[in-house]
């Protein structure tokens, strides 16, 4: 294999939740699909961000193994057949070996977030989300819950920011919710904005329309089970166990009973 | 079992929460709630204060509980506690007390 000159290497900015990540590789075709996946999360200034250097390799395709995230001497590593990261958290820089394909580079820069945003009171949730009249609604819940359901039903007037994955961040006593790239079924990208949360619902498929203010004890026990989480690092579960019930403090958290019509979104507040 | 003194494990992460008290293993992400009374003895797990002395002076004060069974009731707690990795126990004071645990 030829010599990679420093002048090959190329560079695009992948901005999620407002944080650019710089993604240089000497990949045209890698840099092809970064732009294409990430269509309206590109930041047009190539001189921000923090530094994650791609080197593609033919490597596994399968995404399906389970993904293993340590701490090693400071370094982060998250490891999967496909992928390999490695993440300095102090200089906030890394390197990133993968497969040339979406899921893939999905796949490692939800772990990345998940890093970075456990480090300042956020964390990334199984959950929708949407805008409406400037206020953020998250709706949460495993696979099957009615997630994308719920997306599918919203109405005229709200602004999907994701029907999978949502990213939710602390800013001060506020907490704001980002769009966000990554999709369930309905395959179509949240939209880059960003908006201060109103609530988080727990969906619940019932045959009546019900929503209920869970205590903050069983709001934390269900949002926990549904933040996403990949490290077994002691610091990093109490770090994120420490957001969550600072969250449940500041915010309510619903269940929502519903049965799958656009009615529901008059329990919507 | 002997009296004996209780600490924190520096692996469990705690919070009240609506007067209710949970508790996340850090080592697995295992959640664990717990009630009014072995919240009470979780809160007062002070390494330096005896099990005893938290039944007697904590439990018995405010709960209208028998001194013998709700100590062998803290007795089957704490056992737990240590099983999951909450809670270490020692036949001697783990640490001296703060001068706000002295006070409280």
């Amino acid at each position: 294999m030829p010599n990679v000159a420093m002048s090959d290497v190329q560079a695009v900015v992948v901005e999620i939740g407002g944080t650019p990540i710089r993604l240089s590789a000497a990949s045209d075709s890698f840099l092809h699909l970064v732009r294409d996946r990430y269509t309206g999360f590109l930041s047009s200034s190539l001189h921000r961000g923090m530094d994650l250097a791609v080197s593609v390799s033919p490597g596994n395709n399968s995404t399906v193994e389970d993904i293993c995230v340590a701490r090693y001497s400071g370094i982060w590593r998250a490891e999967r057949s496909d992928f390999r990261l490695d993440w300095n958290s102090d200089s906030k820089s890394g390197k990133l070996d993968l497969s040339l394909n979406a899921y893939s580079l999905d796949a490692a820069l939800r772990i990345l977030h998940t890093l970075l945003l456990a480090e300042e009171g956020g964390f990334l949730l199984h959950a929708a989300s949407a805008v409406r009249q400037g206020r953020a609604f998250l709706f949460f819940g495993p696979s099957g819950a009615g997630k994308t359901t719920i997306t599918r039903l919203a109405l005229a007037d709200a602004t999907l920011l994701t029907d999978e994955i949502s990213y939710v961040r602390r800013e001060g006593l506020s907490y704001l919710a980002h769009g966000t790239p990554f999709t369930g079924e309905l395959a179509k990208p949240g939209e880059n904005i960003s908006a201060p949360i109103a609530g988080f619902y727990q969906l619940v498929k019932a045959s009546r329309n019900r929503v209920t203010r869970m205590k903050q004890a069983d709001a934390a026990r269900a949002l926990l089970e549904s933040v996403l989480f990949f490290a077994e690092d002691p610091d990093l579960v109490k770090l994120v166990f420490t957001s969550v019930c600072d969250l449940v403090g500041q915010l309510p958290v619903y269940r929502l009973e519903f049965v799958p019509d656009k009615s529901l979104w008059d329990l919507i507040q | 079992m002997k009296d004996c003194y209780i600490a924190k494990h520096p692996m469990a992460a705690s919070r009240e929460l609506d007067g209710e008290m949970i508790i996340m293993s850090a080592v697995n992400s295992t959640l664990f709630t717990l009630n009014d009374v072995a919240s009470l003895i979780w809160k007062s797990a002070d390494g330096a204060t005896s099990l005893k002395e938290i039944v007697e002076s904590r439990v018995c004060a405010e709960f209208d509980v028998d001194p013998s069974l709700a100590f062998s009731d803290a007795e089957t707690l704490v056992s737990d506690l240590v099983k999951h990795g909450l809670l270490v126990v020692a036949e001697h004071p783990l640490h001296e007390p703060s001068p706000a645990e002295r006070n409280s």
